[in-house]
């Protein structure tokens, strides 16, 4: 359904990914695995038409998109849920659903709120509360059904998971099974929660550093050490090069405990 | 008894210009949050559309209505152009870099009225005259009742239509977050031309009502009325429509009170007076009277 073939996209002259190809297949569920600052968010917001691919190619059914507008890449049925969900915060609950539907020539949009209602009933409850005053769950709540409202071909999620309680992203995650086994809908999920993502996907992508560095089924990646050790957290005995290098992969975070740590003695001597 | 009645009377001409300063002040912020740009270039935009109006009036021998109206396609057009040709092409310069390119659309402007119109101020002939009605000593213009009728109108109409209907609310979501409101199709780059057509019209709305009242249009009349638009505008907030609205009649009816104190000095200062304590509300309140005091999402 859409293919990358070869993409390479950089932010002036430093590159944020480099040679990216890859497939999803109609009816899938596609997780696009990687840590932070690892390009799932560059590659979402290419193929969404907002960044501009260096090089390479990316196709939707057949008809090449990358130098597509964005709202012609949302009518043609590719549309994003973007990271930190992105709603328009003063609008109401039910604006923010209205300009989901805005490329939608016919203007009964109600059928399609009351699917996201179905999903999401909580919405229905808050329909003329400004989206900002949602609590995180209920935006990103929100946020999909602003999306589905556009009557979606391929959902992209990014990062859905991001600063939820774990109960609120199983709920999310039941919801994004349920769309794509009963409506058919295609996903391509982008997520550093890989456990939760390897669970509803047919198949899966590893992004490191803006490159592809593995892909394989859900049950290929399981069985793969490094995936276990830097995305599962499950404890398996690795040789002493590994560990070194999962410990280089982890230092950005290491350095931002520290800056905290400093900051706090700061605080304690004024 | 009798300074009650003038300083009522100030107070109620106060309101009628008040509402064309919201008017003017209402076009740039409409501009501002939609683009990000405060558009300096809006005396120059509302001078052209008045000379139209002019020319419509004087040589086509239109009615004034139908002036109005020439002057509010024009002013539109305008507006379109503007963001098109002069503002598009640098979308992606600095913020500072752009009000400097609405400043040089505003020499532009300048340049090519004073090539069409010339340079002297021309009258401005104007059919309402004389009042309307009076209660005790006030009297009620026609022109008063007129400014305040279509200030009236055209704010709750234009608030009518970002509220209810589908390209106004995608304006507001434009404003509020422009990578979402692409995500959801909405092509970004028209609605800021919208936005820049709808900013000039309402502006040019208020030149033609103003200018009447002032010796007559000449190539730098607006300048004063856009400065104490833009004065509501930051009294406002900047980043509130109503608060624009409520900005724009309040520096209308006190510099009209400084105009009613029988002490010559303060009435020839008044503008000086309205700047000072514009000055002073915004020491006291940073964000304007109705200004947002968070920061807007990108």
């Amino acid at each position: 359904m859409l293919r990358l073939e070869d993409v390479d996209i950089s932010y002036g002259p430093i590159p944020a990914l480099k040679e990216i190809s890859l497939a999803i297949p109609q009816g899938q569920v596609v997780a696009l695995l990687g840590p932070n600052g690892a390009g799932k968010t560059t590659l979402l917001r290419t193929i969404s038409g907002i960044l501009r691919p260096q090089k390479g190619t990316i196709s939707f059914e057949g008809r090449r998109i990358e130098r597509a507008r964005t709202d012609k890449i949302v009518s043609a049925g590719i549309v994003q849920v973007p990271e930190g969900r992105q709603l328009f915060a003063d609008l109401s609950v039910l604006e923010n659903l209205r300009m989901g539907g805005f490329l939608r020539k016919d203007c009964d949009l109600q059928k399609d709120f009351d699917q996201v209602f179905s999903y999401f009933p909580v919405l229905r409850d808050r329909l003329s509360q400004a989206a900002g005053t949602l609590s995180g769950g209920e935006m990103q709540m929100l946020a999909i059904g602003r999306a589905l409202v556009a009557r979606p071909r391929l959902l992209l999620l990014d990062e859905p998971s991001l600063g939820l309680a774990p109960v609120i992203v199983q709920k999310l995650f039941t919801v994004i099974k349920d769309l794509n086994q009963r409506q058919g809908l295609t996903v391509l999920l982008a997520e550093q929660n890989a456990h939760l993502s390897l669970g509803i996907s047919h198949y899966a992508y590893v992004l490191e550093t803006g490159k592809l560095a593995l892909s394989g089924t859900p049950g290929e990646l399981r069985r793969n050490e490094a995936v276990q050790q830097l995305y599962l957290g499950t404890k398996t005995v690795v040789s002493h090069n590994k560990d070194r290098q999962i410990a280089a992969s982890i230092r950005p975070l290491a350095n931002v405990e520290e800056v905290r740590g400093e900051d706090r003695s700061d605080e304690d001597t004024h | 008894m009798e300074n009650l009645w003038l300083y009522l009377q100030f107070a109620i001409n106060g309101i009628a210009n008040g509402c064309l300063y919201a008017l003017m002040a209402l076009g740039m912020v409409l501009i501002f949050k939609t683009t990000d740009v405060v558009n300096f270039a809006q005396a120059d935009m509302t001078m052209l559309s008045t000379f139209v109006a002019y020319t419509a009036l004087t040589s086509w021998k239109w009615p004034f209505a139908g002036a109005l109206v020439a002057a509010i396609i024009a002013a539109f057009i305008v507006g379109l152009i503007v963001e098109r040709f002069a503002l598009r092409p640098a979308q992606n310069a600095p913020v500072i870099s752009l009000l400097i390119t609405t400043l040089g659309v505003a020499l532009i402007i300048n340049a090519v009225a004073g090539g069409i119109w010339g340079y002297q101020t021309l009258p401005f002939e104007y059919p309402l005259k004389g009042r309307l009605f009076s209660i005790g000593n006030l009297s009620f213009t026609k022109h008063n009742a007129l400014t305040v009728v279509v200030a009236l109108v055209l704010s709750l109409g234009f608030f009518a239509f970002l509220k209810f209907t589908k390209i106004g609310i995608a304006m507001r979501a434009t404003a509020q977050n422009k990578l979402a409101a692409r995500l959801m199709g909405i092509n970004v780059d028209r609605i800021s031309m919208l936005c820049w057509g709808i900013g000039a019209a309402i502006g040019a709305v208020a030149g033609v009502i103003i200018t009447p009242t002032i010796t007559g249009i000449n190539l730098n009349v607006m300048v004063s009325v856009m400065l104490k638009g833009f004065a509501a505008a930051v009294l406002g907030g900047f980043t509130s429509l109503p608060g624009a609205l409520v900005g724009g009649l309040l520096i209308g009816v006190i510099e009209n009170l400084f105009i009613a104190i029988p002490v010559d000095w303060v009435g020839q200062f008044r503008e000086t007076f309205v700047f000072a304590l514009i000055i002073l509300i915004l020491t006291v309140r940073p964000h304007g009277l109705l200004g947002e005091t968070a920061h807007r999402g990108t």
